[in-house]
């Protein structure tokens, strides 16, 4: 058993290294920067999702990513651009190793991990991107949704092809890939243990199990997070603009690699990006823009990969399209009042109103923190209405009961906005105390 | 100095938390390291364990003991049942046309042999949802 055990950790530990080298020669690649360990993991593991839509094959993906590594590897180090700010504290690498150990020894139990994204690893692990698997699996197991976006089942399933067997608990490391690297990034975005605790506790608290119980909605929380408070913190000049720029096109790209709406969130974030840069009319610099092109081509690589497959697999859109018969309900619903009002019950609780009130003080007391305060905090408060009026919209057309679906969902639903509103509380109480200062670039 | 009291008031504040939090994880991650079942769960194969319905277990290790390919999945089966034996069963595919047939016992088809009849553990009074697995004939 110790002879077993010893080799699953090698096993593990060789998977990580492996999309770690192969991460950083990407991010070498496509931005001719060199990034901390989190964001390259991140980056390979992309890297493998894409190859293994690519190639429908673990083990040809698995050699890709191998021969990345080993390019990595005897790659010259004399000319490099490094862009990975301050590291992170020896007790967030602790905490991240027990977030780790525990997505991994608490098996899939619930009901949409079960029937829905560890089902797609399993698929994945035995014929990993085969198109007439996923025809099987798309005619006779729709109940499994099999159009939503695979990084965590393909991740999963790679795992478990590199440890030679399927059981409920090891595929989670496929999830710890994600997760951990996400507080990691997430924490390093501050100078001092202050920001890095506050980031963890809002975490651990909005997020808790959802973080390793196998939903997509925690992690998809933690990333968009992630996302939003690198853009805040690049918008404010607190990080280089570099390393916000490719955090933020990784974080888009897991996001929509995540859930279906993944690319809702990742919608709302450019376009409140732009809209917040627009209505100043402070465009950025010609010479950024070809970085902001190449991080484009890294947020929408993966799920375009995966959108191709789906037609090439004949893998049906599902509910994930948006239909006529879709705006048609929610236009019927928008006139009945008592379904309007569930649905703001069931998305507006008490403590979400609460995060509001305190997020609406922050603003107007922080109102003369300067131009590119109020730039960043603009953006963060547009994305957070997008999405909830999205979510609304989401509801509001539903095609099953709504009383079912708000019941079954919406503490799911809502732990994105309620991530980013106390994310945003977090940078108002950094700037209030002068530790993320506008322009301190790290 | 208000401030100043303010502040560190705040950052106590801040650990305190921040070690509730710690303690969080680290019990959701050593609790289940206390079970001495895990370890074997953990390094073998899914059919060695059962972290969900014990009769979806019994149905899919006994599929699996006779080596059948593809079975029919009865849709009167409660969703759960239905999605459970699916996902558990897999790579054994679902077929209209497969001969083994998953269903509720008393939708048993004439001619059919009842493979193996467990009790549905999550109504065990009602006697109708106890799922069999039939061969035909």
């Amino acid at each position: 058993m110790l002879i077993s055990a010893s080799l699953l950790l090698l096993k593990s530990a060789a998977l990580a290294a492996g999309l770690l080298l192969a991460g950083r020669l990407v991010l070498w690649i496509v931005f001719r920067q060199v990034m901390n360990a989190p964001a390259s993991l991140v980056a390979g593991a992309l890297a493998l999702y894409v190859a293994m839509l690519a190639t429908g094959k673990i083990a040809w993906a698995l050699v890709f990513v191998i021969a990345l590594a080993a390019v990595e590897l005897t790659r010259s180090r004399r000319i490099q651009v490094h862009c990975e700010g301050v590291g992170n504290r020896w007790w967030e690498w602790v905490l991240a190793g027990l977030l780790l150990i525990t997505t991994v020894v608490n098996p899939f139990t619930e009901w949409d991990p079960r029937s829905i994204w560890f089902y797609h690893a399993k698929v994945i692990f035995f014929h990993g991107f085969d198109a007439e698997v996923w025809r099987y699996v798309s005619d006779e197991n729709d109940f499994s949704h099999p159009f939503y976006p695979e990084l965590v089942p393909a991740l999963a399933g790679a795992a478990a092809w590199v440890y030679g067997f399927w059981n409920d608990y090891l595929p989670k490391f496929g999830l710890a890939l994600l997760t951990a690297p996400a507080m990691l990034l997430g924490g390093s975005l501050f100078p001092t243990w202050r920001g890095r605790a506050l980031f963890w506790v809002i975490t651990l608290l909005a997020l808790h199990r959802f973080l390793w119980n196998g939903y997509m909605d925690g992690p998809l929380a933690l990333w968009s997070s992630v996302t939003i408070l690198h853009i805040v913190a690049g918008l404010i000049a607190a990080i280089p603009r570099e390393r916000a720029v490719i955090v933020a096109a990784l974080g888009l790209a897991v996001c929509a690699g995540l859930k279906v709406e993944g690319w809702v969130i990742d919608a709302c974030i450019v376009a409140s990006l732009i809209a917040a840069v627009a209505f100043r009319w402070d465009w950025p610099d010609r010479t950024t823009w070809p970085g902001y092109a190449r991080a484009a081509i890294v947020a929408i690589v993966p799920y375009a990969a995966w959108r191709l497959y789906c037609n090439y697999a004949g893998v049906a859109s599902g509910w994930a399209s948006l239909s006529s018969d879709y705006i048609s309900r929610a236009m019927a619903r928008s006139t009945e009042l008592p379904a309007i009002a569930n649905i703001a019950r069931e998305m507006f609780r008490a403590t979400i109103l609460v995060s509001f009130a305190a997020l609406a003080a922050a603003l107007v007391l922080l109102r003369g923190a300067g131009r590119r305060w109020t730039r960043a905090a603009a953006f963060g408060v547009m994305t957070l209405a997008g999405y909830l009026l999205a979510l609304f919209f989401v509801y509001l057309g539903t095609p099953i009961d709504l009383d079912l679906h708000l019941r079954t969902s919406v503490a799911r639903t809502m732990l994105p906005p309620r991530m980013w509103l106390l994310a945003l509380l977090v940078a108002c109480y950094l700037i209030w105390l002068r530790e993320w200062e506008p322009n301190a670039q790290r | 100095m208000t401030a100043k009291i303010a502040r560190r008031a705040l950052d106590v504040f801040l650990i305190c938390l921040a070690l509730i939090g710690a303690g969080y994880v680290a019990h959701a991650g050593i609790a289940p390291l206390l079970n001495p079942a895990l370890a074997t769960a953990l390094l073998s194969p899914q059919h060695r364990s059962c972290v969900i319905r014990d009769d979806v277990c019994r149905v899919v290790a006994r599929l699996e003991e006779m080596q059948v390919r593809a079975i029919q999945l009865a849709p009167e089966l409660t969703p759960e049942a239905y999605h459970r034996i699916a996902e558990f069963a897999f790579p054994i595919r679902l077929d209209r046309a497969a001969p083994t047939r998953v269903g509720p016992c008393n939708r048993r088809r004439a001619g059919e042999s009842i493979r193996l009849q467990v009790r549905d553990s999550k109504r065990p009074g009602d006697t109708n949802a106890d799922i069999c697995i039939f061969a035909a004939p």
